[in-house]
């Protein structure tokens, strides 16, 4: 008998393997590439601005995108205060990706925790949360943000945690719903009958399965944390200047968007594709962590 | 006379005469030039008053070429051959003709009667629809009078009730008795059953059998019933095809076939049978799987699994060719006989 | 007498099915309702019913993968009922359990080999090199080539993902294995090759099984002894071949009669039952059966009847089991066949290998 050649070493690179195929796509490659330039700008914003956001010139006022006649030096053009919008995008992107990214961690985490135990166990706790879920989703978020800033005023920490406390329910419903239809599944009574311990078949069972649809809602929700921060930036209640944020330079450049419109496009531009982008990125995992999508021998 | 009294079941005419014949039927899927072709040249017919039962396992083509006499392969297609049906060969009708003809005189049947009942509707609402969409003059209670009557009719009990409930309401067994109705509201000439007992259990299946049966004694309809069960096809058939990958591998009346099988194949199928006094034994099996569409197999396509195959079953593609009355065979092979080399 | 490996004793199940809102009325489903039966070392036992029956449920139940609601489990000689944690987990590999869904019953994200090598893990079972080398043992033993290990379900057929499910329950070693439908779902010629499949290992490993179909075809070739439920009870146990020649309850008959014979020449002979298996919410007084029964009685319609010992190792639960008429079994469908068809099939038989292959060309991976 001849000892098996393949076996282990080759699992590992299948997933991953798929997952570089998806990623070669087009659509994946711009998606990365906005991606990447959101997130470099968020890191290291000082190597890609091209000026100070907060330097002010107040001779060259609302002027035109460079490649549109504008004065040399401001390719996007300037504000009402004479500052480069280009960077003041680039430093914008911090503050609100950083707001975003860990308001979905903060809500990821609790909703998949508590839609795994309330999956799980079902019965009592299973109800409890759900009503838990119901009042919350009841409840609109941009009232809970105004209540909350009210109270102990707008600081980056406060909506992190008011926007990531927000955002769980969601995560949680649709983390139980996954539960439920991948409890019943033989293959998880089969590891049950195996002997596996409950953190086991938790983990190793329903886990996995369950993961690909709460990542690709991490990344749908990625995009509605934005957008909800650009709101509170817009109605005031968000970071306040002059740290500039892409919400806060669309509702300052929209009061002179008739004399200069690019003060306001262009941050919406910047929220538009990076939202996008995020999407697009979301249905590329999603097709890549399904295994019986992901192209090679299985069509 | 009554215009929709087409049927032509009046005296003087052959109570058995052909009304189904499906000449040289070759479905293709996929658009592109030598796409999937999952049913391969296959003649078939079926008479009046008579069951023609379709044996195969899953893959084998028997539920694309169901399709195919109803029109109903889903797009890029291409059927080919000739499927006449009282005349006309179905494949030049346009869609139009073809909606008149399918529901009112070819009408189907499926495994799951679920999937041919909409849940959220009554079933009485639906067997009126199907009734109203090839008959829009009589008023609705003429036409709920007469869905009862259909219910009565497929012995469907408390059927003034069941009128008034939603499928998911009704047993498995009672679904697809109002699923048969509700093919049967049109009085069709030809009946398609889908592997309709496969999802009932084996008390609920024999009833619907005998209630095949006896519907087809009081309307002279033709049965084309579609099975992997060969005892279901004993029971029911009066000729039998067993198709294999997409081609007929056999054909007989049913008596010939069970008494007389000659295709390896068939040979197989019966061995596979479990039974009684063989219980010490081990079942005939038949190696291996059907091979997929995309890839059949040059020759005959069943050689890789076949016992008796040899080098020329590599290379030639078998015809159905006669071996006694009414009874082909496609194997280069037959008739086998012991001792064969 | 003898204690057989599985004993088990006035099982039951009962859910609670609200049926109001507003009245809080409580309504309860007897799904088990005190079955009691045993299984010996190296036997097959079938445990045979329509669907709705409880077979599954009492398999379940006998592998504490349910919580009964009453009745003991004895497990080669002692209590499992009183097994918890981890010596419960710890007890698990010794009862095995095969499903009948070959799609649902393997994780979809797991290759074989990780599938195979999570009850050998779970149950701290062997090194890296010992476990490696009973994944290839077990591999070959169900026929599926070692060099299918690196691979996703989804790239099998269903045949060859029913062998990986038996693989899983085999891995382990386990003394008793419950085969939950497990060929209901396949194509007849693959039918076949798994239950020689399962034939060779119980003979090679000494398997006892709990088979649990609703096909009787199947059990006959398969089972040594039979156990007939109806909504919950069970209403006849005997041996195979007394059960297949002379069924004594009216619902094994009706049940046997209904089986579509493959033969041409043995049509209409079948005991008509009258309407449906009932609502298992709302059971008949008396004997369950009686409302389709063709032999119902009064008697029938107020008393329940228990399971009673006829002698032979075998038991009816049924007031008329003596007032019913003899039962004429039907030939063997190959009696039908002429001559030279049983020529033909001898050559058949002559020329399939006795011994299963290992399905390893490459024409047996499904495509889907």
């Amino acid at each position: 008998m001849t000892v098996a050649p393949v076996f282990m070493p080759a699992r590992r690179h299948r997933r991953l393997g798929s997952l570089m195929r998806h990623l070669r796509s087009p659509v994946a490659v711009t998606s990365l590439i906005v991606v990447g330039l959101a997130l470099g700008a968020t890191l290291a914003p000082g190597l890609l601005a091209p000026h100070d956001p907060a330097e002010q010139s107040l001779l060259a006022r609302l002027a035109p995108p460079s490649f549109l006649g504008g004065p040399e030096g401001h390719f996007l053009g300037t504000d009402q205060l004479g500052r480069d919008i280009l960077s003041r995008i680039i430093y914008g992107a911090r503050a609100t990706l950083l707001i975003s990214i860990a308001a979905v961690v903060i809500s990821c985490s609790i909703g998949t925790t508590v839609g795994l135990v309330a999956g799980y166990n079902g019965g009592r706790t299973d109800a409890l949360v759900l009503r838990l879920i119901d009042m919350q989703l009841a409840f609109p978020v941009i009232l809970l943000v105004i209540a909350v800033v009210a109270v102990v005023g707008s600081s980056v920490l406060t909506l992190i945690v008011v926007l990531g406390i927000s955002g769980w329910p969601q995560f949680a419903r649709i983390v139980r719903a996954a539960v439920i239809s991948v409890r019943e599944m033989e293959y998880v009574e089969a590891a049950r009958a195996i002997g596996a311990p409950a953190m086991r078949v938790i983990f190793r069972h329903i886990g996995p399965n369950v993961l690909s649809a709460t990542i690709v809602f991490a990344t749908y929700e990625l995009s509605r944390m934005i957008l909800i921060e650009a709101t509170l930036s817009f109605l005031g209640l968000g970071i306040q200047p002059p740290t500039p944020t892409w919400g806060g330079m669309i509702s300052e450049g929209q009061k002179y968007i008739s004399l200069a419109w690019a003060a306001s496009v262009f941050p919406g531009i910047a929220i538009a594709s990076t939202i996008l982008a995020i999407n697009m990125l979301g249905d590329v995992l999603r097709d890549a962590l399904d295994p019986r999508l992901s192209g090679e021998d299985g069509r | 006379m009554n215009a929709t009294a087409t049927c032509g079941t009046s005296a003087g005419v052959d109570r058995h005469e052909e009304i189904l014949s499906i000449k040289q039927l070759r479905t293709t899927l996929g658009s592109r030039p030598g796409g999937v072709t999952v049913v391969d040249g296959v003649d078939l017919s079926v008479r009046r008053g008579k069951t023609l039962g379709i044996v195969g396992e899953s893959g084998c083509g028997k539920s694309m070429l169901s399709l195919s006499v109803m029109g109903l392969v889903p797009p890029p297609c291409r059927v080919e051959g000739r499927i006449e049906f009282s005349g006309r060969n179905l494949l030049d009708l346009s869609p139009a003709e073809m909606r008149r003809i399918r529901g009112n005189r070819i009408a189907m049947i499926f495994q799951e009667p679920m999937t041919s009942l909409n849940p959220v509707l009554t079933v009485g609402f639906q067997i009126v629809e199907a009734m109203r969409a090839h008959d829009r003059k009589s008023s609705y209670e003429v036409l709920r009078r007469r869905a009862i009557e259909a219910l009565v009719q497929v012995r469907m009990p408390a059927a003034e009730r069941r009128f008034d409930e939603y499928p998911h309401q009704l047993s498995g067994g009672m679904r697809q008795r109002a699923a048969i109705a509700m093919a049967l509201s049109c009085k069709p000439e030809v009946l398609i059953a889908d592997e309709p007992t496969t999802a009932l259990d084996v008390t609920v299946q024999a009833e619907i059998l005998d209630l095949l049966r006896d519907l087809q004694q009081e309307t002279n309809m033709a049965i084309v019933l579609i099975t992997h069960d060969l005892g279901v096809v004993a029971q029911v058939a009066d000729e039998v095809a067993v198709m294999y990958a997409g081609r007929i591998a056999e054909k007989a009346t049913c008596d010939a076939l069970f008494a007389d099988p000659q295709h390896p194949y068939t040979l197989g199928l019966l061995g596979s049978i479990p039974r009684m006094d063989q219980a010490a034994t081990r079942l005939l099996a038949i190696d291996g799987v059907v091979p997929p569409v995309a890839s059949m197999p040059p020759g005959c396509r069943f050689h890789p699994r076949c016992v008796f195959s040899g080098q020329e079953c590599t290379r030639h593609r078998p015809e159905l060719t006669a071996v006694a009355d009414g009874h082909a065979v496609a194997c280069l092979k037959a008739p086998i006989e012991e001792g064969q080399s | 007498m003898t204690e057989g490996l599985l004993e088990i004793r006035d099982l039951s199940k009962t859910y609670t099915v609200s049926q109001s809102l507003i009245t809080r009325r409580k309504q309860v489903l007897r799904a088990v309702d005190g079955v009691s039966f045993s299984l010996k070392r190296g036997e097959t036992l079938a445990l045979v019913g329509e669907s709705g029956c409880g077979k599954s449920t009492t398999a379940r139940l006998a592998m504490r993968l349910i919580e009964p609601s009453a009745g003991t489990v004895r497990f080669d000689g002692s209590d499992i009922g009183a097994l918890r944690g981890s010596p419960l987990r710890r007890f698990r590999r010794h009862m095995q359990i095969i499903f009948q869904d070959p799609f649902a019953s393997l994780n979809p994200g797991m290759t074989v080999w990780q599938t195979l090598e999570e009850p050998l893990i779970v149950n701290d079972l062997g090194n890296q090199a010992t476990r490696r080398a009973r994944i290839h043992e077990v591999m070959q033993q169900v026929g599926l080539a070692p060099e299918y290990a690196g691979r996703y379900p989804h790239e099998f057929s269903g045949g060859q993902r029913q062998r990986i499910g038996i693989a899983r329950a085999l891995i382990v070693r386990p003394q008793l294995v419950v085969c939950d439908e497990p060929v209901s779902a396949l194509d007849v010629s693959i039918q076949a090759q798994v239950i020689n499949l399962l034939g060779d290992l119980q003979a090679q490993l000494g398997l006892s099984y709990l088979f649990i179909s609703h096909d009787l075809a199947v059990v006959k070739h398969i089972a040594d002894r039979v156990a007939v439920m109806y909504l919950g009870k069970i209403i006849e146990t005997a041996p195979k071949r007394d059960f297949f020649a002379s069924p004594r309850h009216p619902y094994s008959r009706a049940l046997l009669s209904a089986i579509p014979q493959p033969n041409p020449r043995e049509r209409l002979n079948r005991m008509a039952l009258s309407g449906e298996i009932p609502n298992p919410i709302n059971l008949p007084q008396g004997c369950r059966f009686h409302p389709r029964c063709p032999f119902a009685v009064d008697r029938c319609r107020k008393e329940e009847p228990t399971l009673t010992d006829v002698g032979a190792d075998k038991a009816v639960a049924c007031h008329r089991v003596d007032d019913l008429p003899d039962w004429e079994g039907s030939p063997d469908p190959l009696d039908i066949l002429s001559p030279a068809g049983r020529r033909r099939v001898a050559a058949y038989a002559a020329r399939t290998r006795p011994q299963l292959p290992t399905t390893n060309s490459s024409q047996d991976v499904s495509e889907v």
